[in-house]
């Protein structure tokens, strides 16, 4: 206690309040969890789920950043819509800031037409209306985590207190919870069956052990017609490798169609778990990932794997009425923020959520 | 283990922690003062019915039947679970006050059939699969046809208690006029005569919980059909409004962690303060191992 009064006597902490928008083309289900990194709002939506090559590991920190590109002469915009009429590289996501000669600052995807991310053609709705002629067009995904107060160094960063509350109508009741998102995958091939194997593994940049890390699927681009099961292979925090997600009592099944935003597998019924991939008997976190089995097509769209370490939760029951956690005097106190933490929030529905219903909060972190 | 709280931070800090979120939405009409299953209402996790033969014993497991998720094995590890956390909110003003039991769900006996005076004898064929001694386990007495309630039927039950000795009476008891599905039939029945028993049936004198069940007798006939079920109270949690969470924290509150059994099927009882048919009651449970 006395070192965290210094700390704090000493300026050693920091205050983020966050503004995070429920999805935005889609109600909420009640009974379901949904990842907000990827809604509007402050801090700005994560863009860097969905953005990286197929199946390949994409370690993510709060300054991460990834580009897209159209082909030379390749990208336009007319009024609030920008074609990719000959794609370059990498993949374009809803939240990419564009660039490129006579793009307006500021500009950004702020949701999908016909693109699905790489394919010549597609369109995508941004946030200027303005006229630019064929020339390539860049786009940058960043990762958007809340801010914490920058690196600490050899100091130790910890969470304090947390806040989240709701004034739009019918968002509560609903549980919040904080976590470090650590490194993504995102999958295209979404039509492929069988064990699909993740490429250019790392260790993640935090918890490198993998104790606490946990995992969940999640649509860059809205999914098509199919509810498979899905199995990850993992080694766990143990370094015991081939450990499989457990078929007992049902492997998780994907919802048909499940939208950009949703916990893939969440909901009510055989197969419906959340948020997290079940883990076999005894693991307690995942250090790494091999492969992943999907039983059959989903169709089309874009699936992500995330893997994060949670970090705190907090219920909000009644609109209007502020939640708060107080991680001092909580047991075990004080969760631990890692340099280069990127913080996001993910959301279990007590109700239908209406889309674009508003979060917000706030985050004290301190270090010594 | 956990046996202390340095163990207890170590194990949260190593991801031995597992994190549960529940919504129940009842579309039964409860009524204030009477005790209901949860379990029995739609929501996540999925509802489950006490389907099976009558009058023969059928085990309930997490990994065959569901139930509030609450990690996988650790014993095959050396290890034993706790609830770490446990809490609910409702925005549906009927359902406040009320006070809920976190249980879980060892064994049911389905569809006895209350229209029978006859001694019924019941058959164990699958026995308790967690807690196998019985000790600190209660029976309750669970609608799952309704009934007519009229004249408060009553009934006693024959059982095995957790020391092993057959034959041991419950006191009569008398049954309520509540006829939704998932009603504990024998809460605050109107009986004059008869106490409230709450939500589990009381033993008989000495006896410290339940090993099996071996008959029931009714004394005046009903029509209607339960299922006597046999649960372990693990934690119980009391919604005082629609305006703040609740939530209990074992360690802190009582000093005290309550064990989670490897596999056990964990469902929710509850005595709201009035009718819960389109509520919704959301919470969550947080356990840890070691």
């Amino acid at each position: 206690m006395d070192s965290l009064i210094a700390a704090l006597s000493a300026g050693q902490t920091y205050r983020s309040d966050w503004n995070k928008n429920a999805l935005p083309t889609t109600a909420q289900v009640a009974g379901q969890w949904y990842d907000l990194s990827t809604g509007a709002g402050n801090p700005m939506m994560n863009s860097i789920i969905g953005s990286s090559a197929n199946l390949a590991h994409q370690a993510i920190t709060e300054t991460t950043s990834i580009t897209a590109a159209s082909g030379a002469l390749g990208g336009s915009i007319a009024g609030t819509v920008f074609t990719d009429t000959t794609h370059g590289s990498g993949r374009f996501t809803v939240g990419m800031a564009l660039s490129g000669t006579g793009v307006v600052a500021g500009t950004y995807i702020t949701s999908l037409g016909t693109g699905t991310g790489a394919n010549a053609g597609g369109t995508y709705n941004v946030n200027i209306s303005q006229t630019v002629t064929s020339q390539t067009i860049t786009g940058t995904a960043v990762a958007g985590g809340l801010p914490h107060g920058g690196d600490v160094g050899a100091l130790n960063k910890h969470l304090l207190n947390a806040s989240a509350f709701s004034s739009a109508t019918t968002t509560a009741p609903a549980i919040m919870m904080l976590y470090d998102m650590l490194a993504c995958y995102t999958i295209t091939s979404v039509t492929t069956t069988g064990a699909q194997s993740f490429t250019g593994q790392a260790a993640w940049a935090r918890y490198a052990d993998g104790s606490g890390v946990r995992a969940f699927l999640v649509p860059s681009v809205v999914m098509g017609a199919g509810s498979p099961t899905v199995q990850l292979s993992y080694t766990n925090s143990a370094s015991v490798a081939g450990r499989l997600t457990p078929a007992a009592p049902s492997l998780p099944v994907i919802n048909t169609t499940a939208p950009v935003g949703s916990i893939a597998y969440a909901g009510t019924g055989v197969g419906k778990y959340g948020p997290f991939l079940p883990m076999m008997a005894g693991d307690a976190g995942i250090k790494s990932v091999q492969s992943i089995n999907f039983s059959a097509t989903m169709t089309s769209g874009v699936m992500n794997l995330v893997i994060c370490k949670p970090l705190a939760y907090m219920p909000i029951t009644t609109v209007g009425v502020a939640s708060e956690r107080d991680f001092v005097n909580m047991l075990p106190s004080m969760p631990r923020i890692y340099d280069g933490a990127c913080l996001h929030w993910a959301m279990y529905a007590g109700a239908a959520t209406p889309v674009n219903s508003s979060f917000m909060g706030h985050i004290d972190t301190a270090w010594a | 283990m956990l046996r202390n709280v340095r163990d207890l931070v170590d194990a949260e800090n190593g991801g031995q922690t597992f994190f549960s979120a529940w919504r129940k939405a009842p579309t039964q009409s409860t009524a204030a003062g009477i005790w209901f299953d949860l379990s029995m209402s739609p929501g996540n996790p999925v509802p489950q019915y006490y389907a099976a033969a009558p009058n023969i014993s059928v085990a309930l497991s997490q990994s065959t039947d569901g139930g509030i998720p609450h990690g996988t094995n650790v014993a095959g590890s050396g290890m034993r679970k706790y609830l770490r956390t446990f809490g609910v909110m409702t925005p549906t003003a009927a359902a406040a006050p009320m006070q809920m039991i976190l249980c879980d769900y060892l064994l049911y006996y389905p569809f006895i059939d209350m229209s029978v005076t006859d001694y019924q004898p019941l058959t164990t064929a699958a026995t308790l699969p967690r807690l196998k001694d019985g000790k600190g386990l209660q029976i309750m007495a669970v609608e799952v046809a309704g009934q007519t309630g009229a004249g408060n039927p009553r009934f006693n039950i024959t059982y095995t208690n957790s020391a092993g000795v057959s034959g041991r009476t419950t006191p009569l008891v008398a049954c309520n006029t509540q006829l939704s599905n998932g009603t504990l039939i024998t809460s605050q029945p109107t009986d004059p005569a008869r106490a409230a028993t709450g939500p589990f049936i009381p033993l008989q004198a000495g006896d410290t919980g339940v090993r099996s069940i071996d008959g029931i007798t009714f004394m005046t006939p009903d029509v209607g059909l339960i299922s006597l079920v046999i649960v372990e109270p693990i934690e119980n949690i009391s919604v005082r409004g629609i305006d703040a969470p609740i939530e209990r924290t074992p360690v802190t509150d009582y000093a005290d962690l309550p064990i989670i059994e490897d596999d056990a099927y964990l469902g929710l009882i509850c005595c709201p303060n009035g009718s819960l048919a389109g509520a919704n009651i959301t919470g969550w449970i947080n356990t840890t191992w070691n």
